[in-house]
């Protein structure tokens, strides 16, 4: 159950769409009241018409988290916002070590206490019928000098977001673009790339591909692929996701459903 | 193609391609995969040859692992899983094996610092080739920590090897759905070894060891087709491998109270009570020519014992306590060539066994 949680929790920071309403990956702020949240998304809500607060009120406890997005200005009808967010994995990555089933962690290996800082640029523009948002990020990870390298997690999505920790910082560079394609359906495509600097396994890259389908603006169903490629200790390693399950027949997608109010 | 086109069609290429399999589950029959030394070594012209079989337990020699000897280590660092495949090489130098059937050999597995064992091995004894036959391939096991795993049976020789395919064993039986479905996939790893005018068949087999079920009689019957499909033809073979199952004859044949950990109860006893398998391993017996006759073995136990249930040397149970461990062939064995080498305490929880084998 906790690995499904670990899970989810990088899904959740995965799976965001890009329209005026659907806001999270972009540069645009929630118009001040709104909220918007989904299966996979945090909850957020808009502070003003240019500020929007996001936290993931179900991993809360597991994974104290906060993020707060500002729309600063337009340039060359560029929008640009500033991101900032904070995690504290710490008792998520305790609860996941030990023994037994689902302890993905060795009990050999113990966790003190970390903190995970955030900070990207966003800029987003309307190219075409769709819209594009560049990204670029500096990740902090505070309070992991005395990790032991055996303790990683050596999976795709949660190898990149853990290594912060082990190297103590690194940069996050992305774009996505989203348009509509016909009726209520929409795609979205992205990448994002993560660089350790120093470290052993310091190069991933990660990118996925959507289809939406939006019943209003108050509700819309996404299910897609991300294929990702990284520097492991195993070696370079190529991953669709979702993979194979075992006794499970090829082709699940992710799923996930946003609503706003 | 516009952005519509092409965004759709992506969607279904991934869609059809996200086959990329979270354990990796085999076919019935596959090929193995091929190794060939970083350097080749002259094979010997000799024809009397030393065949061994070894369960190496992944390199970590005697450490107190949480599977298999009530120890709370899971990973290993590389300098670690560096010292006992050392320990091996001189080992298997000291032997002069000329064959090597293994078990448990790690290939790519968080738990040994992701070294690929059988290249280790090639690179640093005097074997020039290997096949591979994973029984665990798994990019996540999520139990305990261990992660990523991808372990099995491999086949080292001084001579070519060919033909080789990995036959797939019975699953265990007494496993739930969601356990079984993560778990090991025991196989038998046979090839010819392409000894000069004189090719031969060498067959590694590991079973299983903790059902408590009739997975391993099926297993043994599953290896003895492979052999007798080899005999019918006409060809040789030698065989070998971690049975995980005693001699028929042998005088104890409960371990329960030995194995079990401190914070284990009866209940949970797993692959020690093997007082319903006495006969299991007979139809090898009745058709094959075994290293070490059954009268040899009973006459003198203690000596052929190829296993030990604990890891600590302060403990009575640190010496060998159990045969497991055996050699097969369809012609004969040079008499008393069998060494099962007890001396070598530190190398693996599984005592090398070898035996002379003359090329006809």
């Amino acid at each position: 159950m906790k690995q499904v949680l670990l899970i989810a929790v990088i899904l959740s920071s995965q799976l965001n769409a890009q329209d005026k309403n659907w806001s999270l990956g972009t540069a645009y702020s929630l118009n001040k009241g709104q909220w918007e949240t989904g299966l996979f998304q945090p909850l957020r809500y808009g502070l003003s018409d240019n500020k929007d607060i996001a936290v993931h009120p179900f991993f809360a406890v597991i994974i104290p988290n906060f993020m707060i997005k500002q729309t600063w200005k337009e340039i060359n009808n560029w929008t640009i916002a500033t991101r900032h967010s904070a995690y504290y994995p710490t008792p998520l990555l305790q609860s996941i070590t030990g023994t037994g089933k689902f302890k993905i962690v060795s009990g050999q290996f113990e966790f003190p206490n970390l903190v995970g800082l955030n900070n990207e640029m966003l800029a987003t523009k309307v190219i075409g019928s769709g819209l594009f948002t560049a990204k670029a990020g500096l990740l902090l990870g505070l309070g992991g000098s005395d990790l032991n390298p055996l303790s990683s997690i050596d999976v795709p999505l949660v190898y990149p977001r853990l290594s912060v920790y082990y190297n103590g910082w690194g940069l996050r560079f992305g774009a996505d673009y989203a348009r509509s394609l016909t009726g209520r359906w929409s795609g979205f495509i992205d990448g994002d790339l993560f660089l350790y600097p120093g470290s052993s396994y310091g190069l991933f890259y990660e990118s996925k591909i959507l289809l939406i389908w939006t019943k209003n603006q108050r509700f819309r169903l996404m299910l897609g692929y991300k294929i990702t490629y990284g520097e492991y200790p195993y070696g370079a390693h190529w991953q669709i996701i979702p993979p194979k399950l075992p006794t499970f027949s090829n082709g699940w997608p992710l799923l996930d459903i946003q609503i706003s109010w | 193609m516009n952005y519509k086109s092409a965004l759709i069609c992506s969607f279904f290429i991934l869609l059809i391609a996200s086959c990329d399999p979270l354990v990796t589950e085999f076919s019935s029959k596959e090929s193995a995969k091929e190794y060939t030394a970083k350097t080749l070594v002259s094979p010997p012209n000799k024809d009397t040859l030393t065949v061994v079989t070894w369960n190496i337990r992944f390199g970590i020699g005697r450490a107190k692992w949480f599977g298999d000897s009530c120890g709370d280590l899971v990973l290993f660092d590389d300098e670690t899983i560096n010292n006992g495949l050392e320990l091996l090489a001189i080992k298997i130098a000291e032997i002069d094996a000329d064959i090597l059937l293994l078990q448990e050999v790690d290939t790519d597995s968080k738990r040994s610092a992701y070294i690929d064992q059988v290249q280790w091995l090639l690179d640093h004894t005097s074997m020039n080739y290997g096949v591979y036959g994973s029984m665990w391939e798994v990019q996540f096991v999520p139990s305990d920590g261990l992660g990523r795993v991808n372990t099995g049976n491999a086949i080292l020789s001084k001579w070519p090897l060919s033909e080789a395919e990995r036959i797939q064993l019975s699953l265990r039986g007494d496993q739930d759905a969601l356990t079984k479905a993560f778990y090991v996939r025991r196989n038998v790893l046979k090839a010819v070894v392409n000894y000069p005018g004189n090719p031969f068949w060498a067959v590694d087999i590991h079973a299983s060891a903790f059902s408590n079920d009739d997975t391993k009689q099926k297993q043994f019957l599953e290896f003895k087709d492979v052999l007798d499909e080899i005999d019918a033809k006409g060809e040789l073979f030698v065989a070998g491998g971690d049975l995980n199952e005693l001699p028929p004859g042998a005088e104890k044949n409960n371990y329960c109270d030995q194995d079990r950990c401190p914070d284990e109860l009866p209940e949970n006893d797993e692959g020690c009570d093997f007082s319903n398998e006495t006969t299991w391993i007979s139809p090898l017996y009745d058709a094959y020519m075994p290293s070490v006759s059954l009268v040899d073995y009973l006459l003198n136990e203690n000596m052929y014992f190829t296993h030990a249930s604990t890891h600590d040397d302060n403990d009575e149970r640190y010496q060998w306590n159990r045969k497991l461990d055996y050699l097969f062939t369809n012609t004969a064995w040079v008499s008393r060539s069998e060494r099962t080498h007890q001396e070598a305490q530190l190398e693996s929880d599984h005592v090398a066994v070898s035996a002379k084998w003359v090329v006809p």
